[in-house]
């Protein structure tokens, strides 16, 4: 069975971590090795000293991309995800990876202000910390990704199957 | 001997002493995850052997064992879910293999090892669990209001919830040693939610016939509206249990647990359960665990044929009724007679009757039982 990435990218708040656990659990429900790449828990071990510069931002980044492409090619399939703001690492991220499916996780800024589950834009907000995205840095948003999917709009379950269509359409689900 | 524990061993995770102390003070600093009543009562089962061998709630294989084989990957029958949701915000900062502190009214009871958050189908969990995906259901509404995803993982109980009803709460640690004082080698167990009728004291005294010991279990837990009150089904049945059943051969304590309706599979659950309480035997009846018409009368029985390995022997019976020709309680099995004869025993008509200030006829309920239930101003759930 061929190894992918599926790459989901978004503001904070935008939903990426309860999208990518339950496609994680549609994944292994169809008998495949599903490795799941989730923002801070992989920053803590793969870049505890980096901080959020364009710079730390982007060799964080790249040492995921390469982690992903490790596993991918031995047959996982890597759900990743990660704010991922800048559309240049995740360009190379494809390139290094090839079998890479982007996922925009859209959603309004003013509503991921709203949710704020972590605190971190009220922090930003309040000038407690810097480099915020979508406040203070920029999030690009991907130019054309694979699969779009607006958590204002659809719900999980909308989102999710959109994502697993794409993947049988690119025949990553085939036995 | 009573039966053994379900998957072998007796899984107790209550800390106390020391070391009780100690994880309160750890508990303390850790993050905080504030979950229903519901969860807490689980937690409560898990941690005091209802629920062995599970040590937590489930895991994502786990889970999906349950939900496609109805056993644990170890093959040990097991019908249905226990786990613990919640949302993206609630687990902001928690990794697989963190600690969180669970609380509940406040107060921290539990402490648990977060082995793994997974998402999940709700649909197929209703599906496969509940045989339907509609939201008439009360299981599967239940099911459809849960968060988005799970954490599975151990729990230890560092402090119990309140119910109120700790009087009447034996442990299965503690029913085992009661049935053994008692001298009983095979005990059946009886689940109920209902102020005893004729019916419920025949289906418990023909069971009572093949064994040593009844254990009337009733469980305490969330309730529809017009159900009665916690308090009167436990009145009612003390009133029953002096008058009417010998001292030696019956005993009453509680079950905290809230009902799925989830049927046939249900009706699993709660002999595994019984198994653990110490019970040999467990009646099923019929539409055990049942609503609406969700499920066929006697569904409930045939599941039990797919598990040979239970260790606990279900005691199936036809619905008891009183027949005027026979001029006794009987079943459908020995009584050859018509409808016409029968006075069917049913909960709806009991209620019926007190809601209109009657007393339900003697063939159908006890005058002792009807007298406790008539001395409560609101027997039922408003």
């Amino acid at each position: 069975m061929k190894g992918f990435v599926v790459w989901l990218t978004g503001l904070p708040g935008s939903g990426k971590t309860t999208i990518a656990r339950r496609l994680a659990y549609e994944v292994r429900r169809k008998g495949r090795n599903v490795e799941l790449l989730d923002g801070d828990e992989v920053r803590r071990w793969l870049s505890p000293k980096e901080g959020f510069s364009r710079e730390d931002r982007e060799l964080h980044l790249k040492r995921v991309a390469y982690v992903c492409k490790l596993l991918a090619r031995n047959g996982v399939a890597v759900i990743a995800s990660f704010v991922s703001p800048y559309r240049s690492v995740r360009d190379l991220a494809r390139k290094a990876i090839g079998d890479f499916v982007e996922v925009y996780v859209r959603c309004s800024l003013e509503t991921c202000v709203r949710r704020d589950p972590k605190g971190l834009y009220k922090k930003a907000l309040k000038g407690e910390i810097a480099n915020m995205t979508g406040l203070q840095d920029p999030y690009e948003e991907p130019l054309d990704p694979e699969v779009v999917v607006d958590t204002e709009k659809e719900s999980l379950d909308e989102c999710v199957d959109k994502i697993l269509r794409k993947l049988e359409e690119l025949g990553y689900l085939d036995d | 001997m009573v039966s053994a524990p379900h998957g072998g061993k007796l899984v107790n995770r209550v800390a106390s002493g020391q070391k009780r102390e100690r994880l309160l003070e750890e508990a303390r600093e850790l993050k905080r995850l504030r979950i229903t009543r519901d969860l807490a009562v689980d937690v409560m089962n898990i941690a005091h052997e209802v629920y062995s061998p599970l040590e937590g709630f489930l895991l994502v294989e786990e889970f999906q064992h349950v939900l496609d084989n109805m056993r644990l990957p170890d093959d040990t029958p097991w019908t249905l879910p226990i786990v613990l949701d919640v949302s993206e915000d609630e687990v902001v900062g928690v990794s697989e293999g963190d600690e969180v502190a669970l609380e509940v009214d406040g107060r921290i009871i539990a402490v648990m090892e977060v082995e793994e958050i997974y998402g999940y189908d709700r649909k197929e969990y209703a599906r496969k669990v509940f045989r339907t995906e509609s939201t008439e259901h009360p299981g599967v509404k239940e099911i459809y209001s849960r968060k988005d995803l799970m954490l599975g993982g151990r729990v230890t109980l560092l402090d119990h919830m309140r119910s109120g009803f700790e009087k009447y709460l034996l442990w299965p640690a503690e029913t085992r040693v009661l049935f053994q004082e008692r001298g009983w080698r095979t005990v059946v167990g009886f689940q109920t939610r209902n102020a005893p009728h004729i019916g419920h004291e025949y289906l418990q005294k023909t069971a009572l016939t093949f064994v040593d010991g009844l254990f009337i279990n009733p469980v305490i837990g969330r309730k529809k509206k017009g159900d009665f009150r916690d308090e009167v089904i436990l009145e009612a049945y003390k009133a029953l249990i002096e008058h009417y059943y010998p001292r030696s051969s019956a005993v009453m304590s509680v079950l905290l647990y809230n009902m799925r309706y989830a049927g046939p599979r249900e009706a699993i659950f709660h002999a595994i359960m019984r198994k653990n309480f110490g019970c040999t035997h467990f009646v099923v009846g019929r539409d055990h665990a049942g609503v609406g018409n969700f499920y066929g009368p006697y569904e409930a029985q045939e599941i039990f044929r797919e598990f040979p390995d239970l260790g606990i022997t279900p005691l199936f019976f036809k619905e008891f009724f009183y027949c005027r020709k026979c001029g006794g309680v009987v079943n459908e099995r020995f009584c050859p007679h018509d409808e016409s004869q029968k006075i069917r025993f049913s909960g709806t008509k009991v209620r019926r009757h007190i809601m209109e200030g009657r007393r339900p006829p003697e063939e159908i309920m006890r005058p002792e039982v009807v007298d406790v239930i008539m001395s409560f101003e609101d027997p039922f759930v408003e």
